[in-house]
């Protein structure tokens, strides 16, 4: 399992080589649900401001089908209107910085090839810390996690369960992220 | 939240959300548990958002975490808005309202 220890004001990471792949398909699967939603057409629901074009709320801003985009991109208000209205203005934004941290992220694995240490950067240990909770949160909504409860449960999970794989690559993910927190101490 | 929290970088200052809640700024920035988040990781968050002290960022976590929200910054609605939008590039479960 990946070695984690401070080296100056970032850290020096060691995986093995089935952490690096992981990881890397596990970005791979972070951008996709990043670059879906920012490329999505905004669809009006209502058919005559299809038809007129005329759209003077927001309410016609389409909240996104994805549960995993959704929770990477709350609603910012309690009031459905008022929500979209800021989703539509911020979440193209936000998006693009999750895909820039993902991208430094990234960056730092290619480098690395396979198998090794990895040096991080005091600014790329924040885009890895990110990275690290947006993929965690993308999994967590995958496997149901909506209370503390479903940890639980997923915890004492049969062997044969098919959620044992994902539960197990969230767990690491949690522990590489502890360990880089850990490092800022 | 969960797991232990750790330690982290000490912050030079600790501004108090309380000092902006006056009549010309009543909307607060709030912070909703989730379970998911790690407690370090929304202690890291809070002190590299808003520059607050360990032990300010980490009494705002607990009671996120122990009664499932928190008032994590209160002033003028724009500067809501900016808040919860730097909470959502981190990952934290956000959201602004007019404080009661």
């Amino acid at each position: 399992v990946a070695k984690v220890r401070r080296s100056g004001d970032g850290a020096k990471v060691t995986f093995i080589e089935h952490e690096v792949t992981v990881l890397g398909q596990l970005l791979d699967g972070l951008e996709q649900v990043l670059v879906s939603e920012s490329s999505a057409p905004v669809v009006d629901a209502d058919p005559l401001v299809a038809l007129t074009g005329l759209s003077s709320t927001a309410d016609d801003v389409a909240v996104p089908e994805d549960p995993a985009v959704r929770r990477l991109v709350p609603d910012a208000y309690e009031d459905p209107i008022a929500a979209a209205e800021f989703r539509r203005f911020t979440a193209d934004a936000l998006l693009a910085g999750k895909r820039e941290s993902l991208d430094a992220v990234r960056a730092g694995l290619e480098s690395l090839g396979g198998a090794g240490r990895l040096t991080i950067s005091a600014t790329d240990l924040d885009n890895w810390v990110r990275t690290l909770t947006d993929l965690r949160l993308v999994l967590g909504v995958r496997l149901g996690v909506v209370q503390a409860s479903d940890i639980d449960e997923l915890d004492s999970a049969p062997e044969d369960d098919p959620r044992r794989g994902s539960y197990e690559v969230f767990g690491w993910l949690g522990f590489l992220l502890d360990e880089l927190l850990g490092t800022l101490t | 939240m969960t797991t232990a929290p750790s330690e982290v970088v000490e912050s030079s200052t600790d501004e108090e959300v309380e000092a902006d809640q006056d009549s010309d700024h009543p909307w607060v920035t709030i912070v909703w548990d989730d379970p998911v988040n790690l407690m370090n990781y929304v202690t890291y968050v809070l002190q590299k958002l808003f520059g607050y002290s360990k032990e300010k960022a980490e009494r705002l976590m607990l009671q996120v975490h122990n009664e499932g929200k928190a008032a994590v910054s209160a002033g003028r609605r724009e500067q809501m808005e900016l808040d919860v939008e730097r909470l959502h590039a981190h990952g934290l479960w956000a959201t602004l309202q007019k404080d009661a």
